[in-house]
């Protein structure tokens, strides 16, 4: 097989580009089929996606890129992008545009024709500029540009297929105009100078690239290219040409590189009054109503509030039902009729019952509500809220010197912190963007609301909606504090603010809502069935042996045997160092083996107090004060969410920032529950 | 002054980006550069600022969403921008709300 595989190996190329927001993931999947991740808020394609486009005959290769506005990266989304169309030259080059945002999308459009890309131009939401008032002549841009332009709506498959054909008809006919913008004599005649220059002292770069184009990156100052250059042989020479056509032009133009741009995004405009034609008057958009009010001075933040708390209560109430069928028919019917089961040898049918569906069945449990979670969450992406949070918290997040895009990775961490901590790749300021990723874990994920769930249902009875909730502002203000602290000692530097663009208002869109419901849904099934299922094993090995050797399942039933085992000790060695704050050692191994994953700590103390779900409650309730059960839940928000966040985090910044998460995590959690069983003392609470 | 203390509603024009090159570049190439109008849709000062970029084509008209109409048509999405930002673009007024 792999031999067939190495003759295809040099497969036709098609990257997907685009500006944010213009539906380039949704294209992706139109043209592959495949499951790309659709988002409705900048940056959520943050790594490149590959799929495949089958027409006729031919299967071609499809590749999504993050979005970019330009050829200039700022940040590393934008670098990856880049850097795929810059050095790997796919065959073709699909542009998206906006035809609601045609401006800006031409200028990416522009970009793409100067450095000679094979560029097909698909003009999509052509529906949303209708409903604007606009009328875009795209056999008028076509002419302009000299290539092929496709009107879609993607949301409703409306082009695709004509979008394929031209996709195929490229791969056969190159469609190039390098030279769509005019810079003004002056500019032109230098970089005609230094394209000579350089098909003369560096016939290599200009085989890579168009010399036109690296003679502009040149006088644009564009530093890759500049570095590029300054290695060849005959560099110095061509940088001090550059700098000699550099300083001759800025007696003619003030700021030559602010004047190219210009230039560009003048033509951008030029083209689009060429082709936009005003049909019918605007109605007052939707975007501009919801705004009005979602985005308002005092009514913002009240509201956001809100829809946060109906997202939970949504997710609690109506997985009710569905949370009970689930601990029936796992905890009850299985693990009874497996215990029952003479034919196995009785090792094995505990570890079958008491181990493994007793653990699995406890995080099983937490199905539905993570699954509505998720739902609720995704259809407030989808319709366009989530970036304005961005904008409602920003004031209070640069009182902390954070910028407001950090609150997008904690928000996201509130479904999972490790998408969250990839989020932060947004961030174009690389401090800013390292303290993000450090504080994202902090956000309350719902791996961790299984542990309050059991905690607080047993020792706050009916606190503990209350007190759950005050755990996610627990968590959002230590992200803050963290935040403020990191930026003050160890990531220095001036806050360089934040741009980001808000997409319209957009009805939710069913099957991208299920999609990545879906999606985040199975990254906790397939945590359950791996990670957590591993954990639980561990816990019984650990639980029916000691230092003494095999104790037996009796171990499981008889606190006294089980106090010998291995968990046992471990816990015990443990709750020494916390009794200060008074949990018994049970708890204390269960965190232990929550550093895999926090959804093992309740399944561990499903097997550590030998009990199921139900009645998890009535043990918890033995070993923990109020007190020291919320001291206990706010230690599990704090350290480490699950080594999967660390190994993610090692992956973006390295071991050492991955170490330091660990660390101050930890020592964080320990003084806060210190703190909360301290001051609880002082005040007269038990 | 800068685009920060800029009225809600207004139509301001750029005079001036006093930034560093990467950010005044990012700025450019979202259309926000000297001579361009913005629509202010949302201020807090001290905190963000939405705008929305505007056309000066004067022969087609748009509504904002204080339901008045103005000469202006606007290009595209809306951009928030940082107070930090917001502090480095100076504007002047042009319409005020």
């Amino acid at each position: 097989m792999s031999v067939v595989n190495d003759v295809k190996l040099e497969r036709t190329k098609i990257a997907l580009a685009g500006i944010p927001n213009v539906g380039k993931s949704l294209i992706f999947n139109r043209l592959t089929g495949g499951r790309a991740w659709v988002g409705n808020w900048p940056g959520v394609t943050v790594e490149k996606k590959v799929g495949r486009l089958k027409i006729k005959d031919n299967e071609l290769e499809v590749i999504d890129l993050p979005g970019i506005y330009s050829l200039t990266a700022y940040s590393i989304d934008e670098l990856i992008a880049r850097n795929f169309i810059v050095e790997e030259r796919p065959d073709v080059v699909v542009c998206i545009l906006n035809a609601a945002n045609l401006e800006r999308s031409l200028y990416l459009a522009i970009s793409l024709l100067e450095l000679g890309a094979n560029l097909v131009l698909d003009l999509n939401m052509i529906d949303i500029a209708e409903n604007e008032g606009y009328e875009i002549d795209y056999k008028k841009l076509q002419s302009t540009l000299k290539i092929p332009v496709v009107p879609t709506i993607a949301t409703e498959g409306y082009g695709i297929n004509e979008l394929k054909e031209a996709i195929l008809s490229a791969t056969r006919k190159r469609y190039i105009n390098i030279e769509v913008v005019n810079y003004g004599i002056d500019v032109e005649k230098e970089i005609k100078r230094l394209k000579s220059l350089l098909n003369e002292l560096a016939p290599k770069l200009c085989q890579k690239y168009p010399p036109r184009w690296v003679a502009i990156k040149l006088l644009e100052g564009d530093e890759d290219i500049l570095s590029k250059v300054s290695k060849l042989p005959y560099g110095s020479k061509i940088l001090r040409e550059v700098e000699k056509s550099k300083s001759l032009l800025e007696e003619k133009v003030e700021d030559l590189e602010s004047y190219i741009t210009e230039c560009r995004y003048r033509k951008a405009l030029e083209i689009a009054q060429q082709v936009l034609r005003r049909v019918k008057e605007p109605e007052v958009t939707i975007t501009d109503l919801l705004d009005f009010v979602l985005t308002h001075r005092v009514l913002g933040m009240p509201i956001a509030l809100s829809i946060m708390y109906l997202l939970f209560r949504f997710s609690f109430e109506v997985s009710t039902p569905l949370v009970d069928m689930i601990d029936i028919s796992m905890n009850t019917w299985l693990h009874d009729w497996l215990l029952g089961l003479s034919i196995l040898p009785e090792f094995l049918r505990s570890f079958l019952a008491d181990g493994i569906i007793t653990g699995i069945g406890s995080v099983l449990v937490f199905l539905p509500v993570i699954a509505l979670f998720f739902l609720g969450f995704a259809l407030l992406e989808d319709v366009g809220y989530m970036a304005r949070m961005a904008f409602i918290v920003d004031k209070i997040f640069h009182k902390f010197d954070l910028p407001g895009k950090a609150v997008i990775p904690l928000i996201i961490g509130f479904g999972c912190n490790v998408p969250a901590v990839m989020a932060t790749r947004t961030i174009e300021d690389e401090n800013e963007r390292k303290v993000a990723a450090l504080i994202a874990p902090l956000s309350s994920c719902n791996a961790r609301l299984p542990v309050y769930i059991v905690i607080a249902s047993a020792v706050l009875k009916a606190y503990a909606g209350a007190a759950i909730l005050s755990l996610y502002a627990l968590g959002i203000l230590l992200a803050l504090v963290m935040g403020w602290f990191f930026r003050k000692v160890v990531f220095k530097g001036p806050s360089t603010g934040f741009i980001l663009e808000l997409p319209p208002y957009l009805l939710p869109r069913f099957s991208n809502v299920l999609l990545k419901t879906w999606e985040r849904t199975k990254r906790f099934l397939f945590k359950a069935g791996t990670v957590i299922l591993l954990g639980v094993i561990v816990v019984w090995i650990l639980s029916v042996s000691g230092p003494k050797g095999y104790l037996g399942p009796g171990a499981l039933e008889n606190p006294e045997i089980l106090e010998q085992s291995w968990v046992g000790v471990l816990g015990h060695a443990l709750a020494s160092i916390f009794a200060p704050i008074g949990w018994d050692w049970r708890a204390c191994a269960a965190l232990l083996f929550g550093f895999i994953a926090k959804e093992t700590v309740v399944g561990t103390m499903g097997v550590l107090y030998g009990v199921s779900e139900e009645r998890i409650t009535e043990a918890v309730m033995q070993s923990f004060t109020s007190l020291t059960g919320y001291a206990y839940m706010a230690f599990v928000l704090t350290y480490v969410p699950c080594l999967a966040t660390i190994a993610m985090i090692r992956n973006e910044l390295g071991l050492k920032y991955a170490l330091l998460a660990l660390v101050y995590e930890v020592i964080l959690a320990y003084l806060i529950a210190l703190s909360i069983v301290g001051i609880g003392h002082l005040i007269g609470l038990r | 002054m800068p685009l920060a203390f800029a009225q809600e509603g207004a139509i301001v024009r750029v005079l001036q980006i006093r930034a560093g090159r990467g950010l005044a570049r990012r700025l450019r190439e979202l259309g926000i550069f000297e001579n361009q109008l913005l629509r202010v849709v949302k201020s807090r000062g001290p905190g963000p600022t939405i705008v929305e970029i505007l056309s000066s084509n004067a022969n087609q008209r748009c509504f904002t969403y204080t339901f008045t109409s103005c000469p202006y048509r606007r290009i595209g999405g809306r951009v928030l921008l940082g107070f930090g930002i917001s502090m480095k673009i100076f504007v002047e007024e042009v319409r005020n709300a």
